[in-house]
């Protein structure tokens, strides 16, 4: 199933609405500027999604925070950092040097990279779900360390599905950091979004 | 649904639930106002549950009207996702007293409840305490990073001692290779044997810079270079050359100046106040020859200058020991050595030997006549005849007295006879003049013997030319004659 140009207009604006809104929560945040780039958005069988993910994100390690919804829309949103850019992340907001800690975020850093993930994906999904009218539901938001392979997990996707991606990568002025924000929509759900985008068009 | 009172007992019996349960819990309706106040966050807080139920929680806790808290929580009260204040960034969003003063370090989590009967949502916040585990893990990365510390400090200490050990096993090589040089030097007899030895230790010890020696005689000739380094040899007959222009326009500057900080360094062989050539190092990458080469190589060129001077004089004192001082002739000591074992040299290879004998005529009268100067005069002569008329490879010696020996290894007695008949006539035809004053004609007789024919050891051959000569004084002096005793006699 391919997207039309309209559709892919209509969504990157709800996706730059949302992303904005987390941009402007970490920017508070960290009082430094986000830069984001215009979201990549396209669909994927499961599989194509990793290779895809992993050409964008490299294979590197990554620290992401993941976030998976459902309820008439299915799917996941993670933030997702290359793990030096987490360091420092974390240490520009705990204050606190990470000398002997690069390789690693140690636990006590685990819970404030969760929480900044929490404040991000909350602003997009918040505004996501506000523009689309859907009511959605969350699990908690939880914390991954590792490669492409262990952020997507095959279970949650449907081996027959196709997913949206939108991707958009956002840097953080005056430091190295940047981050990707990742949401994937699972196919049943992106008919329902077609729909209310159709309506939304019509209004 | 909304709850007005502190005690209606529908609501507080739907979270009763939530007084057993080991963490902080506070239930806010949409408008924040506190719904239910768990048994431990009342112990946590001091607050009674009674005062604050249906109060809005900013009026307890002010801080939370800030937007920062504000926004995050509503946003859940929306029904958005769950939000999580974190023990490192929100230690103490419902701030709680421990018994030692300090304040609980708290985990928070607000997440949505749905109402069943309308649209909205009541949010619960559940708040545990994670002081000990914090203050635990601060330990441990305490610990962990001292340990780190003390570990890449030791790393530092055990990669200086491994270089310091290094640079000493090196400087041990080094000693070891001069000691080994210094002991094979010693037991050269001459300069020839002693430049390979040279040769091969400098190869060894400046490996990684090119280097030569200039060696020169008294005069300042240069009679052997030698040379190594990892240059192909033509760049390395380029580079010799030039330092050695170098160094012959310089010589004084370089005796006298230490350079320091150059790619080339010189030095003097020199011992016992005798100057015995040059050593040059160069340091191709265009690097300093450092300090510590410098120092070595000095401590090389001493070594082997000490050496060589005295090989040189262990080569006099040899010369001393076979040679006559007056004539400058091989003594009879070396005669006896020499005939030895050129005898056996020409038995093993079945070659001819001869020697010739031959007595001054009537020198006792010269001597007593004209003075024992004269005397010496006519042997200096007469020696230097001798070895005029005799090839490299013979042996002119200094028998006693007035008698003179000669051994012409692979000769044959004709041979050696018309050798003696030439230095016969040589002799008589001098017109010797000492002082101004003319001598009188003087001439001297000769006995010739040979091996095998006339003996097979050295003592049997001298003791037959020996006769041969005596027969020679008999038959009226101033005459060659060969033996004619021997094996086929």
């Amino acid at each position: 199933m391919n997207l039309t140009d309209k559709q892919i207009d209509a969504l990157q604006e709800i996706i730059i609405i949302g992303v904005g809104q987390a941009a402007g929560v970490l920017n508070e945040m960290l009082s430094s500027h986000i830069t984001l780039q215009i979201p990549f958005i396209k669909t994927f069988s499961p599989d194509l999604v990793k290779q895809e993910l992993g050409l964008k994100l490299g294979k590197g390690k990554l620290s992401a925070v993941e976030l998976e919804f459902f309820g008439s829309i299915n799917g996941n949103a993670e933030l997702v950092f290359p793990s030096d850019s987490a360091a420092e992340l974390v240490s520009i907001l705990t204050d606190e040097d990470m000398e002997f800690s690069e390789s690693d975020l140690d636990e006590l850093k685990v819970g404030a990279l969760t929480e900044i993930g929490n404040i991000v994906i909350s602003g997009v999904m918040g505004a996501i779900s506000n523009l689309l009218s859907q009511n959605l539901e969350y699990f908690l938001p939880s914390y991954i360390e590792g490669n492409i392979e262990s952020l997507i997990k095959n279970k949650n996707l449907e081996k027959e599905s196709t997913l949206v991606l939108a991707q958009t990568r956002f840097f953080i002025e005056e430091t190295n950091i940047q981050g990707d924000i990742i949401l994937i929509f699972h196919l049943g759900s992106f008919h329902k979004i077609l729909e209310v985008l159709e309506r939304l068009e019509e209004d | 649904m909304t709850v007005n009172s502190d005690d209606d007992p529908i609501t507080q019996l739907r979270f009763t639930l939530l007084d057993y349960l080991p963490v902080g819990i506070c239930v806010l309706n949409p408008e924040m106002k506190v719904v239910f106040w768990n048994r431990c966050i009342e112990n946590w807080t001091n607050i009674p549950r009674n005062h604050i139920l249906n109060q809005n929680i900013a009026d307890f806790f002010p801080h939370l009207i800030k937007p920062k808290y504000y926004n995050r929580i509503q946003q859940t009260l929306k029904g958005g996702p769950a939000t999580v204040f974190s023990s490192q960034l929100h230690k103490h969003l419902i701030p709680s007293p421990l018994p030692d003063g300090k304040l609980r370090i708290q985990h928070t989590i607000v997440t949505s409840i749905p109402h069943s009967e309308d649209n909205q949502y009541d949010g619960i916040i559940v708040i545990q305490d994670v002081t000990e585990t914090t203050n635990l893990m601060k330990q441990h990365k305490e610990i962990r990073d001292l340990a780190l510390k003390e570990i890449s400090y030791r790393k530092k200490i055990e990669e200086r001692l491994s270089l310091t050990s290094e640079k000493l096993q090196n400087h041990n090589l080094e000693l070891t290779q001069l000691y080994k040089m210094s002991q094979l030097l010693q037991n050269c007899e001459n300069y020839e044997t002693a430049y390979p030895l040279i040769l091969n230790s400098a190869k060894l010890l400046f490996h990684n810079l090119v280097g030569g020696f200039f060696f020169t005689d008294n005069k300042g000739n240069i009679i052997k270079i030698i040379k190594w380094g990892n240059l192909d040899l033509d760049k390395q007959d380029i580079l010799w050359r030039n330092y050695f222009l170098y160094w012959r326009e310089n010589q004084r500057l370089i005796r006298e100046n230490n350079f320091s900080q150059l790619p080339y360094f010189y030095y003097c062989l020199k011992a016992k106040k005798k100057e015995l050539g040059v050593m040059y190092l160069v340091n191709t990458n265009a690097n300093y020859v450092n300090e510590s080469q410098q120092i070595f190589a000095i401590n090389f060129a001493e070594q082997i200058a000490l050496i060589l001077a005295n090989i040189s004089m262990r080569q006099n004192l040899y010369e001393m020991t076979i040679t006559d001082p007056l004539t400058g002739l091989y003594n009879r000591r070396y005669l006896d050595e020499i005939l030895e074992a050129e005898v056996n040299f020409a038995f093993k290879n079945n070659q001819k030997l001869s020697i010739i004998m031959l007595d001054i005529d009537y020198f006792k009268k010269f001597n007593d006549t004209f003075g024992h100067k004269v005397g010496d005069f006519i042997l200096t002569t007469i020696s230097n005849i001798l070895r005029k008329n005799t090839r490299k490879s013979d042996f002119v010696c200094r028998y006693g007295g007035e008698e003179l020996t000669i051994v012409l290894p692979n000769t044959s007695l004709l041979e050696a006879k018309k050798i003696a008949e030439k230095m016969r006539i040589a002799i008589k035809e001098l017109t010797l003049i000492y002082d101004n004053q003319p001598l009188p004609p003087i001439t001297a007789s000769f006995g010739v013997a040979n091996f095998p024919e006339n003996g097979l050891t050295s003592r049997q051959i001298i003791v037959v030319a020996d006769n041969a000569l005596y027969k020679a004084k008999k038959q009226g002096r101033d005459c060659v004659i060969i033996a004619d005793e021997g094996l086929h006699n």
